[in-house]
C-alpha cells in the first residue's frame, strides 16, 4: 500500500506541535512502517514507548518495527514484554474490578527557591549552585491556608515571630533555628503550607523534594546535600522545606547497604550544623510516613517538634471548598451544609469534589446549549465518585500509634484517633 | 534512557521506599532495550516489592528466556513463585540457580525457606546451614535454622538460635518473630509477647507478627497452651500424615464408646476418656474464639483482634452474657421452664456455629458478617421458644 508521503510529513508537523499525543504518534508509527520505513516507525514507537513504557499498542508497533529492520532480538524482547505486561493487564483488571487501585504517589516538584513578592516581581535565579534550582514567587500566605491553627501557631512561635522580631529574639536570646516535621495523611495541605510559609516569610524559601533526593542519590549525595545547607546558609533567614522527608531521612534500619545511610548521617550532621552556623535556617520536613522516617531526625536540635496535619475540620472544609468554587458560575450553594457531608475529606479530596460537580453542570450546559451554575444537585451527584481518602492512612498510622509510640511519638494521632473513637 | 543510568536512578527510589517509582524508570528504560537482563531482574525486584507477582513472575520469565544461564535470574524466580505459595515450582527454580551458582549464600537460604514451606525439615536446616557457612550472617538462613530446628522439635536449640539471630538482627521483624514462635513451642509464653511486640514495633502492619502475638496472648490460657502443643506436634508431619492423625482422633471417642459396651468393666475409665478427647475435640472450634473475648479487654489484645475477630467475639459476648440473663430469669421465677432443654440446646449450636466461623473462616466478611447472621438467627429462635415457655409458665 503506498502512503502519500505529504500525510505523514503534516502529521510529523502537527505532532512537533503535540508532542503528547501519543495516538497520533502511534498512528504516524504504523504509517511509516506502511510505508517500508521502518527504522523510523521504530524511532516513534520507542518515543511512545518513553513517554507510556506499557503501552500495548506502542510495544506491538516496536515489535513490528524492529522485526522489519532485522533486529530479531529486540523484536523478541518487545514481543515478551508485551506479553508479560499483558498477563499484568489482565490482573489489573481483575483488581479494578474487585476495587480502587491506589495512585501511586506524586512526584514533588523540583527543587527551586521561592520568593515572597507581588506581581511585579520575576521570578529570581538564584546563581547556580545546584542543577535545577530556581526561585519562583508565591502569592500564597497562611491566612489563605484553610484551619491548622495548631500548626500556625508553632510556626508563629518558633520562626516567624522570632524572625520578625530580632530585638526581642536577642532579649530572649531565642535561636532562629531547629525543625518542625508536619506528618499526616496525603492530601491534607502540608505542602500547600509550606508554600504558604514562603508567601508569609518575605524571605528565602529552599524546597527540596523527592526527585532531587534521587538526583542526589545519583551524584555526589552528601556533597549536594551539603551544597543545599549552605545555599540556605548564605540566604538566611530561610526556610528549608524538604518534602517527603521519609525518602532523604530514611530510616537506617529500613536501608540496604551503607553508602545510602551516608546521606541520612550527613542530613543528621547538617542540621546538627556541625560544620557550619544554622542560625536563621529553619528546616521544615513533610511526610506521610512518619514510621519511616529515622529516629535521630526527632532528637532536639533537628526536628524539635512534631506536628499533626489533620484532615480539615467543617468551617476549614467549608473555606476550601468556597475556594475552589471561586471564579465559577454558582448558585446558591450552601458550603457550610456540604461541608458537613464531608467528613475525613482531604484538601485534595474537596478540590476534587468541587472538580467533579464543576464538571456535571459543564456538561449538562454543552448538551443544552446553556450555561447552568454549578448547584447543591451537581455536588450531590458528584459525591456519589468521590470518597474521603484519609481513612486508609488513618488504618495504617492506627498499628504504628499502638506498637511504636516511644517516648510519645504520636501522641497527639492517638489523641485524635481517641477523640473520633478510632482507638 | 541508558540502562546504566535508569538502574541507578531506580535503586536510589527504591531506597528511599519508593518502588512504584523505581519501577516506572526501569519500565521507562525496558521500552528501549526491552533485552536487558539487569533491567528485567530489577523490574522483577521491584514489582515483587510491590506485591505485583504476576508482572514480576512476567519480568523473570522474560529474563530467563534472554540470559538462561544467569543465576540471578532463576533465583529471583523461585523467590516469586514462594511468594505466590507454588513451592514445588519454587523449588525447582532455587535448585537450578544453587546449580548455575553453588556460592550463592542468597540462594541457599532462600532453599531453605522453600523446604521448610514443603515439610522437608530436615533438608531445609542442610540447606540453612550451608548458607551460614557461606555467609555467618544471612539473615534469611538465620531465620530459616532457627525455624527448621522448631519444626524438628528441637525446640531449645530452636530457641538458641533464634535468640543469636535477634541478637545479630535487631532490627529484623522476622527474626523477632521467629523468635516469639520459638518461645511459644517452648511454652515462654512472656518471651512470645515480648518478641511478637517486638516485631510489631518494628513493622506494625505486619499481618503474621500480629497473627503471632494473638497466639502468645491465648497461650497465657492453659488450655489453649495444651491446643497449641498440639497443633506445633502435628505441624512436623506431611499432610497425609496429619489428615491421618486427625481423622483418627476424631474416631477416637466412637472406637472408645465402642470399647466400653465391649468391655463393661472398663467403663467407668473409657468414658471419661472419651469425654476429654471430645472437650478437646470441641476446643479447637470455640476455645480461639472464646478467648478472643477476653482479649478485646486486654491492653494489646484488643488492637490485635482484626474487626472481624472482634465482631465475631463480641457476638460471643453478648451470646454468653443473654445465656446469663436468661439462667438468671429462669433461677429468678423458681419454676423449671418446659423449653429449657430447647433453649440451651440452641445456644450451645450458636456458639459453635460463631466458634466455628471464628476459628476456621479467612474471610473477614464473614468472620464479621456471618457472626452477626448466626447470632440473629439462632437469637431469634431462642427468643421465640424462651417466650412461648415463660408464658407456659405464666
Amino acid at each position: 500500500m503506498s502512503i502519500d508521503p505529504s500525510v505523514i510529513a503534516a502529521l510529523r508537523a502537527a505532532l512537533v506541535a503535540d508532542p503528547e499525543n501519543i495516538g497520533m504518534r502511534l498512528h504516524v508509527g504504523q504509517l511509516l512502517l506502511t510505508a517500508n520505513q521502518a527504522a523510523e516507525a521504530l524511532a516513534e514507537a520507542t518515543e511512545v514507548l518513553n513517554r507510556q513504557p506499557t503501552h500495548a499498542e506502542g510495544l506491538k508497533l516496536a515489535e513490528q518495527a524492529a522485526e522489519a529492520v532485522g533486529d530479531v532480538i529486540r523484536a523478541s524482547g518487545y514481543r515478551r514484554l508485551r506479553e508479560a505486561l499483558g498477563m499484568a493487564s489482565a490482573q489489573n483488571l481483575i483488581e479494578s474490578s474487585l476495587g480502587s487501585v491506589p495512585e501511586p504517589p506524586s512526584k514533588a516538584e523540583p527543587m527551586r527557591m521561592t520568593h515572597r513578592g507581588g506581581d511585579e516581581e520575576e521570578p529570581e535565579e538564584e546563581e547556580g549552585d545546584i542543577a535545577g534550582l530556581r526561585a519562583v514567587t508565591s502569592d500564597i500566605t497562611l491566612s489563605q491556608v484553610a484551619g491548622m491553627k495548631d500548626v500556625k501557631q508553632r510556626l508563629e512561635m518558633a520562626f516567624l515571630a522570632p524572625m520578625r522580631n530580632p530585638d526581642l529574639r536577642k532579649l530572649y536570646k531565642k535561636s532562629l533555628k531547629g525543625g518542625l516535621l508536619l506528618y499526616g495523611p496525603p492530601g491534607c495541605g502540608k505542602t500547600f503550607l509550606a508554600r504558604a510559609i514562603a508567601g508569609e516569610l518575605g524571605s528565602k524559601f529552599l524546597s527540596i523534594g523527592l526527585t532531587d533526593v534521587v538526583d542526589m542519590y545519583i551524584g555526589e549525595s552528601e556533597k549536594n546535600l551539603h551544597r543545599v545547607f549552605e545555599l540556605a546558609r548564605r540566604n538566611k533567614p530561610c526556610v528549608l522545606f524538604i518534602d517527603e522527608i521519609d525518602a532523604l531521612g530514611r530510616k537506617r534500619s529500613l536501608m540496604r547497604n551503607s553508602g545510602e545511610r551516608n546521606v541520612v548521617n550527613q542530613l543528621l550532621s547538617e542540621m546538627d550544623g556541625v560544620e557550619a552556623d544554622n542560625e536563621g535556617v529553619y528546616v521544615l520536613g513533610a511526610t506521610n510516613h512518619p514510621w519511616d522516617v529515622d529516629s535521630a531526625l526527632r532528637r532536639p536540635g533537628r526536628f524539635d517538634r512534631t506536628v499533626l496535619v489533620l484532615p480539615p475540620d467543617a468551617p476549614a472544609r467549608a473555606q476550601i471548598l468556597e475556594g475552589a468554587m471561586e471564579d465559577r458560575p454558582v448558585n446558591k450553594l450552601d458550603y457550610q451544609k456540604l461541608a458537613d457531608q464531608a467528613e475525613d475529606f482531604s484538601g485534595a479530596d474537596l478540590v476534587h469534589w468541587a472538580e467533579a460537580a464543576s464538571e456535571q453542570a459543564m456538561a449538562d450546559s454543552i448538551r443544552t446549549g446553556t450555561v447552568r451554575s454549578v448547584d447543591m444537585g451537581d455536588f450531590k451527584q458528584a459525591k456519589k465518585d468521590v470518597k474521603p481518602s484519609t481513612r486508609p492512612w488513618f488504618e495504617t498510622a492506627k498499628n504504628f500509634a499502638v506498637y511504636a509510640n516511644e517516648g510519645g511519638t504520636y501522641d497527639d494521632l492517638i489523641a485524635y484517633l481517641k477523640s473520633r473513637r478510632w482507638m | 534512557m541508558d540502562p546504566q543510568e535508569a538502574l541507578v536512578r531506580a535503586r536510589a527510589y527504591r531506597s528511599a521506599g519508593r518502588p512504584r517509582e523505581a519501577l516506572n524508570e526501569i519500565r521507562r528504560a525496558l521500552a528501549s532495550d526491552p533485552e536487558d537482563p539487569y533491567l528485567l531482574l530489577y523490574a522483577a525486584i521491584c514489582a515483587s516489592d510491590l506485591d505485583e507477582y504476576v508482572d514480576a513472575l512476567g519480568y523473570a520469565q522474560s529474563l530467563i528466556g534472554v540470559a538462561p544461564d544467569w543465576a540471578a535470574g532463576h533465583h529471583q524466580l523461585g523467590v516469586i513463585y514462594l511468594q505466590l505459595k507454588r513451592p514445588k515450582e519454587a523449588e525447582a527454580s532455587i535448585r537450578q540457580s544453587i546449580e548455575l551458582d553453588p556460592e550463592s549464600d542468597d540462594a541457599w537460604a532462600a532453599l531453605a525457606i522453600v523446604l521448610i514451606q514443603r515439610r522437608k525439615q530436615k533438608e531445609s536446616l542442610e540447606a540453612a546451614e550451608t548458607a551460614l557457612s557461606i555467609d555467618a550472617d544471612n539473615s534469611t538462613a538465620l531465620n530459616a535454622r532457627a525455624q527448621a530446628l522448631g519444626l524438628l522439635g528441637r525446640t531449645g536449640e530452636a530457641m538458641d538460635a533464634a535468640k543469636m539471630a535477634a541478637r545479630q538482627l535487631p532490627d529484623d521483624t522476622d527474626t523477632h518473630q521467629v523468635l516469639g514462635w520459638a518461645a511459644l513451642r517452648a511454652g515462654r509464653v512472656d518471651e512470645a509477647m515480648a518478641s511478637f511486640t517486638e516485631a510489631l514495633r518494628l513493622d506494625p502492619t505486619d499481618g503474621d507478627a500480629r497473627e503471632g502475638l494473638l497466639e502468645a496472648l491465648r497461650g497465657r490460657f492453659w488450655p489453649y497452651r495444651l491446643l497449641l502443643g498440639y497443633y506445633f506436634w502435628i505441624s512436623r508431619f506431611g499432610t497425609q500424615m496429619r489428615w491421618t492423625i486427625i481423622i483418627a482422633i476424631t474416631l477416637l471417642p466412637r472406637a472408645l464408646r465402642w470399647l466400653s459396651t465391649q468391655n463393661p468393666a472398663w467403663r467407668p475409665v473409657l468414658i471419661p476418656v472419651a469425654a476429654v478427647v471430645v472437650l478437646f475435640i470441641w476446643s479447637q472450634w470455640f476455645l480461639a474464639p472464646l478467648i478472643n473475648v477476653s482479649l478485646m479487654f486486654h491492653r494489646l489484645g484488643r488492637y490485635a483482634l482484626t474487626r472481624g475477630q472482634t465482631a465475631n467475639a463480641l457476638c460471643i459476648l453478648v451470646l454468653l452474657a443473654s445465656t446469663f440473663v436468661l439462667v438468671m430469669t429462669v433461677l429468678a421465677t423458681g419454676k423449671p421452664l418446659d423449653g429449657a432443654g430447647a433453649v440451651a440446646g440452641m445456644g450451645v449450636l450458636t456458639l459453635f456455629c460463631l466458634g466455628g466461623i471464628g476459628s476456621y473462616s479467612k474471610s473477614e466478611r464473614l468472620l464479621k458478617w456471618g457472626s452477626v447472621a448466626v447470632l440473629v438467627a439462632f437469637g431469634l429462635i431462642q427468643i421465640v421458644v424462651f417466650v412461648g415457655a415463660m408464658k407456659g409458665i405464666s
